[in-house]
This record gives structure tokens, C-alpha cells and sequence, in this order.
């Protein structure tokens, strides 16, 4: 049961102390894009970000897979200071990411062909059945709809089994049914091994319904204002009866009065 | 679990296929057409034959080269420079276009140089180059080089410039090494670029070779023309012209079946 005590005793996988964010563009002010971030992602959890747009969230991920520097702060995964880029976390975007010139499973056997690994395409055969796909293996990026381009960016980031995910709006460039679907989907995946799940997202039924804690973010620079656990049971129930039960309108209303105040700045 | 129910993107091909037949009979009349009025022009005396030749004399000029064995020589001449030409330049510019994507420093430093060089009217050069490099066919390659070779470099440079960063950004984190990002990456997602260039470079390595034949040579298709126009045969010129028309067919006939497979995935090559 993944009440809010024991996630609090996990070991933090992620640990951010004290991080800010600094750009400094050519010939213009700098911008404080994250200040005083202080947050823990427990092992094996899905910990979401929702927050105004522009709050660094995105930059917040990038950080934490050392693709970008803190200005300041500490930014550790397994205790260890995050000093360069890592090869252990998987990254998704709202865009698929797919190499038009690769079918779907030489899309998802890139990972696996980088590491080496002799029976890539058994693993990407396995993990395109996962999502659904296993009659389009030999199709390029303009043969498949949205939502199949976003499943292949599932199995392809599921394929080389990262310990992080790194998951930045990963279903929000796609309808609104699909996207219901691709959710359910994601969290049936990752419910097999339960990997350790950063999102970022500004839908929040959708953060709710995968998370175990939501973080709010402020508005730019993004602080952290609250920190709320998640206690439904898992598995969840699918995200459209998950949506009309009473207790999910009871945490929905308490993120989005947290949430509210922040966006309205925004205007 | 959630499985065929998004619905797949449609067919791009449409329904706009044409009935071949009718496409080829349309194209023969309209070629006869043209012919028919050139030969009926000559026949009844509206233009003399000495500018403009006619069909007839063409036909008979052409089976002559063909049976003195000239015709054939010269093709054969003017196709190994152009090939020649094409496949150094082409590789070079490739090379060297994926060099400088590499190297900001360096694509920074000779940008000036390149767009100098390459706006310059190579063709200005064919005099100095036969100067140094002679009537044989190096001064052909040399002449095509200095086209092609930009074209090539310009065309891979941007190509390489404009891969997706995302696609990029999910090559680093899974731990491509440089190595991989260029041969996985930056090459296959340049590839339609390269094309676009190998395209039109070997259109220019033709124009190349036939400038360079035309200024001095004593060989090739350029080299027809030149001579037959020097000893006022207009037959001969357009005799020459028709066989450059049909290698530069064949050539670009040639490139877009490579390109097809090749470029199996690019949306618009699939459909066609």
C-alpha cells in the first residue's frame, strides 16, 4: 500500500537541495527560471510537477539527466552528485522523438544497439507488444497516427530498462481520448517494474491519476509550494472512473486551490 | 490493454493515378508534333536548313557518327568525366560538409569563404584551368569539381545543421558516442539534403565536363558541338545536343532510383 509513511521512509532516488536556475542570455537580463527547489523523488515512485507554464519544470528534468548544469543547489540520484550527462534515465517528450528513417522497432532497438546488446530486436519485438504494436513493427514515423508514434516513444524508453524516467508532458501534444488511453497504458507498463518516475505535466487528472505525490510548482521563478501525496490504491483505477470518485475530487480541488493562484498570476 | 484503437494515418497515395497509357500516346504526339512542325518549317522553305537543320538530317547525321563510331567514343568520353567528376566532388563535399557540422569553429571561420566561392560563376574558371591542368580529362574533372564540390558541402552542411533535437537529445542520454551520433544520426537524418545535392550536382558536373570540352578538347560530346558548329554543321550540334539531352536523362533517371531506395522513408518518395 503505498500510503504517504511509507513513501516517506523510501530511500530518496532523486534528491534536489536548494537548486536554482539561472539563464543568462546574450545581451538581455538574466532570468531566474527555478530558485530554492527543494524536493525528493522516493525510489520507485512517480513524483509529478504541475505548475504555471514557464515555471522550469522542463528544466527541472534536465537537471536531473545532466543535461544542464544547476546554477546552484545539489543535485544527487542514488546520493551521488549528477555531473554529466547520464545514460540511466529515460527521457520522453510531448514530441515522439522517432527517427523518420528507422521503422518502429529499429526506433526502439537504437538504445539497445548503442549498449551492444545481441538480442535487441527479441527485446524490441517484446516491448512493441507491450504497447500495442506488434503489427506495425516495419512501419516508418509517417505510417503511424500520433498515438501510435507516442507508444513507440514508450517502448523505446521502456527497451533499455533506465533506473529514472524522465517524462516531460509526454502525452500532452495528443487528443484527449488517446492521451486517456496512453496514460492507462504507461502506468500498466510500469507497473511490471516500477521504475522511479519524474513527470511534468499541467493536466492534472493526469497527474493525479499516475502520481504518487504531486509537487506544486509557483509561478516563475518556480519554488516549491506544496508537496501532495497521492493515497489511491494501485493499481489504479482507469483515469475515467478514477475521475468520478469522491476522493479524487477531494485531491483534485486541493491541488487547484494551491495551483489556482499561481496560474492567475501568470495573467 | 488498449491496442489497434487509434485510428491509422491515411494512405498517402491517392486516387489521383493517371492511366499510363494515355500519359506516353499523349507525350509521343506532342514530340511529333514538334518534330513535324520543324520538318514542315525546313520543307517548304520558311527557314533554311543551315540554321536550323531539320529531323531528317539530324537522323542522317546521327547514323553517320554512329556508324564512323565517333558518336559512340564521345558519349562513352563525356559520361566517364562526368562520373568521375561527380563521384569525387560529391564525396569530398559530403566529407567535408559533415566535417564542419562538427566543427562550429571552423564552418564560422570559412562560412565567408564558402559563400564567396560558391556564389562566384565557376564556369569563369574553365580558362585558367585548362591553362593548368591541360586538354586531357583532368581539366574536365577539375572544371566540374569546382561545381559540384559546393553544392555537396553547402547541401550536407545543412542537412547536418538541422537535425531534430530532440531525436539528439534521446541519442546522447542513451549514450551515443559521437561516432554513433554521426553515423546514426546526423548522416541518415541529413540524407534527404545529400540528395537534394547529389541531384543537382550531377546536372552540374555535366555542365562541367561539356564547358571544359567546348573550350578546348579534342574528345566528348562538348567537343561535337563545339567542332560541328565551328564547321557551320548544324545537324552535328543538334546531333550532339540530343545525345547530351539523353545521358543527362539517364543520369538523373539513375539518381532517382538510387534516391527511392535509399529514402524508402521519406513520406512523399513512398507515396510517389
Amino acid at each position: 500500500m503505498p500510503d504517504p509513511a511509507t513513501i516517506a521512509k523510501t530511500p530518496a532516488k532523486i534528491h534536489l537541495a536548494d537548486v536554482g536556475i539561472v539563464f543568462r542570455p546574450r545581451d538581455r537580463e538574466p532570468v531566474v527560471a527555478v530558485s530554492d527547489f527543494t524536493f525528493d523523488v522516493p525510489e520507485g515512485a512517480i513524483v509529478t510537477i504541475v505548475g504555471p507554464s514557464g515555471c522550469g519544470k522542463s528544466t527541472v528534468l534536465n537537471i536531473v539527466s545532466g543535461l544542464m548544469r544547476p546554477s546552484k543547489g545539489v543535485v544527487e540520484v542514488d546520493g551521488r552528485r549528477v555531473t554529466g550527462i547520464r545514460h540511466d534515465v529515460g527521457y520522453m517528450f510531448a514530441r515522439d522523438g522517432m527517427m523518420p528513417w528507422r521503422t518502429a522497432i529499429e526506433n526502439v532497438t537504437f538504445g539497445l544497439e548503442i549498449r551492444g546488446v545481441a538480442n535487441r530486436r527479441e527485446i524490441a519485438r517484446e516491448w512493441l507488444r507491450r504497447v500495442g504494436l506488434e503489427r506495425f513493427e516495419g512501419h516508418y514515423r509517417h505510417e503511424l497516427s500520433q498515438g501510435m508514434r507516442q507508444r513507440v516513444a514508450v517502448a523505446r524508453t521502456f527497451a533499455t530498462e533506465p533506473d529514472i524516467l524522465l517524462m516531460d508532458e509526454p502525452f500532452g501534444a495528443l487528443d484527449s481520448q488517446t492521451r486517456l488511453l496512453l496514460q492507462e497504458l504507461f502506468l500498466g507498463v510500469w507497473e511490471r517494474n516500477k521504475r522511479t518516475v519524474l513527470f511534468v505535466t499541467h493536466d492534472l487528472h493526469e497527474a493525479i491519476f499516475l502520481s504518487d505525490i504531486v509537487m506544486v510548482s509557483t509561478n516563475r521563478p518556480g519554488r516549491v509550494k506544496s508537496i501532495i501525496p497521492i493515497p489511491l490504491p494501485r493499481p489504479r483505477l482507469p483515469p475515467a472512473e478514477l475521475a468520478v470518485a469522491p476522493e479524487f475530487r477531494d485531491i483534485y480541488s486541493r491541488i487547484w486551490t494551491d495551483l489556482k493562484d499561481e496560474v492567475r498570476k501568470f495573467d | 490493454m488498449a491496442a489497434d484503437t487509434d485510428l491509422m494515418a491515411p494512405d498517402a497515395a491517392g486516387d489521383g493515378a493517371l492511366d499510363r497509357r494515355r500519359v506516353i500516346l499523349a507525350r509521343i504526339a506532342v514530340i511529333g508534333a514538334i518534330l513535324g512542325l520543324w520538318q514542315l518549317v525546313v520543307a517548304v522553305g520558311l527557314v533554311d536548313p543551315f540554321w536550323i537543320s531539320a529531323p531528317t538530317l539530324i537522323v542522317q547525321e546521327l547514323w553517320h557518327l554512329v556508324e564512323s563510331g565517333n558518336l559512340l567514343s564521345d558519349v562513352a568520353v563525356t559520361v566517364y568525366e562526368a562520373l568521375i567528376a561527380f563521384v569525387v566532388s560529391s564525396a569530398l563535399g559530403i566529407i567535408c560538409g559533415l566535417l564542419l557540422a562538427r566543427s562550429p569553429f571552423w564552418d564560422e571561420v570559412l562560412a565567408p569563404l564558402v559563400l564567396a566561392l560558391n556564389s562566384l560563376p565557376r564556369v569563369a574558371l574553365a580558362p585558367l584551368i585548362i591553362l593548368w591542368f591541360g586538354i586531357g580529362v583532368l581539366a574536365k574533372v577539375v572544371t566540374a569539381f569546382t561545381l559540384v564540390f559546393f553544392i555537396l558541402l553547402v547541401n550536407t552542411l545543412g542537412g547536418a545543421k538541422n537535425v531534430d533535437n530532440d531525436i539528439l537529445t534521446i541519442a546522447r542520454l542513451m549514450g551515443a558516442s559521437e561516432r554513433d551520433i554521426l553515423w546514426k544520426v546526423t548522416f541518415p537524418s541529413a540524407l534527404p539534403w545529400i540528395f537534394a545535392g547529389l541531384n543537382l550536382g550531377l546536372t552540374y558536373s555535366l555542365l562541367g565536363v561539356i564547358v571544359a570540352e567546348i573550350l578546348a578538347s579534342n574528345h566528348g560530346l562538348g567537343y561535337l558541338i563545339a567542332a560541328s558548329a565551328a564547321s557551320f554543321n548544324t545537324a552535328g550540334v543538334f546531333a550532339g545536343l540530343i545525345m547530351l539531352a539523353v545521358v543527362a536523362w539517364l543520369f538523373s533517371l539513375m539518381m532517382r532510383k538510387i534516391e527511392a531506395r535509399l529514402l524508402r522513408w521519406k513520406p512523399s518518395l513512398t507515396s510517389a
